[in-house]
């Protein structure tokens, strides 16, 4: 077959017919990925959330003051937890994303790094590092004191040769807090008298509960 | 000050070359002696300024709008192509002799992935804003701007560098590019220290 | 004849490996190489998202090359490249999630990967279908290769495991899995190469 000859025409065709094939074809493609990506990303979110809450039944996400938040109900629509996903931008290598489970008592119960583009093996280690049993362990801290790292005076213990990633964790989880206490005080004000006695009642249930969950866990 | 932190953080802290490895091509390839890296700078810093309005435009506009995001790669690429294409032809008519300095330059652009991933970290919204809102025109051309200074400060300080590596004893196999790589990791070992500034 | 022409095939697929080496050799594709590489499992990834990118463009434009005019060539292989880079771009976001996470940026710079736009332009558009569709994958299997074994060499030394397994329960040397790693590694893989080569 012949070459065929650089006109305008047949280059502006060419390009054109080129371009709408593509277009078509990635369309196509795009359509069938879709859903994929989709339940990816839902799995992600749910796993996530299995992770830095208690057992749960079903959770209800909600936007507070622009932050997504999860609440976490058991079957009988009693709340367990509260989840919020943070962005802080203190990272070391950008933004760092965070979910961080709440229990009813405002205590941390669990965290997951969502996203984060931090120094590998430096600052990349903020997965395990302030979990229970990691060097930096946060879980169960009450936030109303801010977290801070040992070297600004708190009481975190920042990650090894990564204390600005250690830093913006910490920046993470106070601002999870703010969150966190923004969404219950809503939630007071909307359903103010049963969910004042629901905690109570499970404010003074838990401490037997949290020392059981510490127990056997050292066993581990 | 928000927009003088993200200058220090593209151009320092994330270098875009020795911290972010985009560009690394021309950074190798023209590096020979400081003018040249001069030029070479210049028109990334002017090319990369201008693709990040004029992708940054097309994001907003029609891409997000239409929903067709996944159109975002095959739509840059052409946008830079075209817009490379273009400044060399301007330049020529309006001013030969920043056209003899960029002139040569200007080619070599179109395939210099730093372009399109400022582009692509832009269009996303992805980079480093310092809190400012990652999604407005002007923290990213600030942006580009930081990044494309970057590259010319790296380029221009390994291009010195390389002057004086030209007279040197070097082994026969580490001639040339691995004596290159190697005082450009030295170079990344430099810019280590720059982090935690910002 | 038959044997000359598989002769001719095998020839086009072993070139990639060593001799023609697309990153140790003609040092093209540098910025995924030293991007990626901080395991053996991500610049396996790339390496190999690259290879599909390559196979599939290869296989287009050897089929499409006398549709096209020669003055709006270079323009419609970028179109062809940029489409099968969204195409595993998005496969890759649905089926392989994790590995999309880290190497993030690099999928979408594909499209400026010198080799792809390279081999494109120098073997596809000028071979048949069968011999560009076995230069891709030999190309593409050799840079899969050496982006693996640079991985390999840099997780070994910078956080002592292999493929994910740690061998030893301790800090490797740190600077081999940042960037500066990255620089030497590259450097001393392309001395020993050349030292084969020879």
């Amino acid at each position: 077959m012949a070459k065929k000859q650089s006109s305008l025409i047949n280059m502006v065709l060419t390009l054109f017919v080129i371009t709408v094939v593509a277009a078509v074809a990635l369309g196509f493609v795009y359509y069938f990925t879709q859903e994929p990506i989709a339940q990816v990303k839902e799995k992600k979110l749910n796993e996530g959330l299995m992770k830095v809450l208690p057992a749960f039944d079903h959770q209800v996400a909600e936007e507070v003051e622009g932050v997504p938040t999860y609440k976490a109900f058991d079957a009988n629509e009693q709340l367990v937890g509260t989840a919020v996903e943070v962005v802080t931008d203190k990272g070391f290598g950008g933004d760092v994303k965070v979910l961080v489970g709440f229990d009813t008592e405002g205590k941390i119960f669990g965290y997951t790094v969502l996203e984060h583009k931090e120094t590998a093996g430096l600052g990349s280690k903020m997965g395990d590092w302030f979990q229970e049993g990691g060097k930096g362990n946060v879980i169960g801290k009450d936030l109303s004191t801010p977290a801070k790292v040992s070297k600004d005076g708190g009481d975190v213990d920042a990650i090894t040769a990564a204390t600005i990633s250690s830093r913006a964790f910490c920046d993470a989880l106070n601002k999870a807090y703010a969150t966190y206490t923004a969404s219950q005080s809503s939630n007071t004000a909307t359903e103010a008298q049963p969910a004042a006695e629901e905690a109570k009642a499970e404010a003074t249930a838990e401490p037997t509960e949290v020392a059981e969950n510490e127990g056997g866990q050292d066993n581990e | 000050m928000a927009y003088i932190l993200i200058i220090i953080s593209a151009m320092l802290v994330n270098n875009i070359v020795l911290a972010q490895f985009l560009g690394i091509c021309p950074f190798l390839g023209v590096s020979g002696k400081v003018k040249t890296a001069v030029g070479m700078g210049s028109a990334v810093l002017f090319v990369m300024t201008l693709a990040t309005i004029v992708t940054w435009l097309v994001q907003t506009y029609i891409l997000n709008p239409l929903g067709i995001q996944f159109m975002q790669t095959v739509a840059f690429i052409l946008i830079i192509a075209a817009l490379v294409q273009m400044v060399e032809i301007i330049l020529k008519k309006i001013s030969p002799s920043l056209y003899q300095a960029l002139g040569i330059f200007l080619p070599l652009i179109t395939t210099n992935c730093a372009i399109l991933g400022v582009a692509i970290l832009v269009g996303n919204g992805t980079y480093n804003s310092m809190g400012l809102d990652a999604t407005s025109l002007l923290p990213a051309i600030v942006f580009a701007i930081g990044t494309a200074l970057g590259f010319m400060l790296a380029l221009v300080i390994f291009a010195g560098i390389r002057e004086h590596l030209a007279k040197l004893p070097i082994p026969e196999g580490m001639k040339g590019v691995p004596a290159a790589l190697v005082v450009a990791g030295i170079l990344a070992l430099a810019f280590m220290g720059f982090s935690g500034l910002v | 004849m038959k044997e000359d022409r598989t002769m001719n095939n095998w020839k086009n697929f072993t070139k990639g490996f060593i001799k023609e080496n697309p990153v140790l050799v003609m040092l093209l594709g540098c910025c995924p190489t030293l991007g990626t590489t901080t395991s053996a499992i991500n610049g396996l990834s790339m390496g190999l998202a690259t290879t599909f990118v390559l196979v599939c463009s290869n296989i287009v434009i050897s089929l499409i090359k006398n549709l096209i005019p020669d003055k709006v060539r270079i323009p419609s292989y970028i179109v062809v490249i940029a489409s099968f880079v969204t195409v595993i771009d998005l496969l890759m976001q649905a089926y392989l999630p994790g590995i999309y996470e880290t190497l993030g940026l690099f999928i979408p710079l594909i499209v400026v990967n010198c080799i792809v736009l390279g081999r494109a332009e120098a073997f596809a558009s000028k071979n048949g279908v069968w011999a560009s569709c076995v230069d891709g994958l030999g190309m593409g299997l050799g840079y899969a290769l050496a982006l693996m074994i640079l991985g390999a060499v840099r997780e070994v030394l910078g956080s002592l495991s292999i493929f994910g397994w740690q061998f030893i329960q301790a800090d490797g040397i740190l600077v081999f899995v940042l960037a500066p790693g990255a620089f030497f590694g590259l450097a001393y893989f392309i001395a020993v190469v050349r030292r084969f080569n020879k």
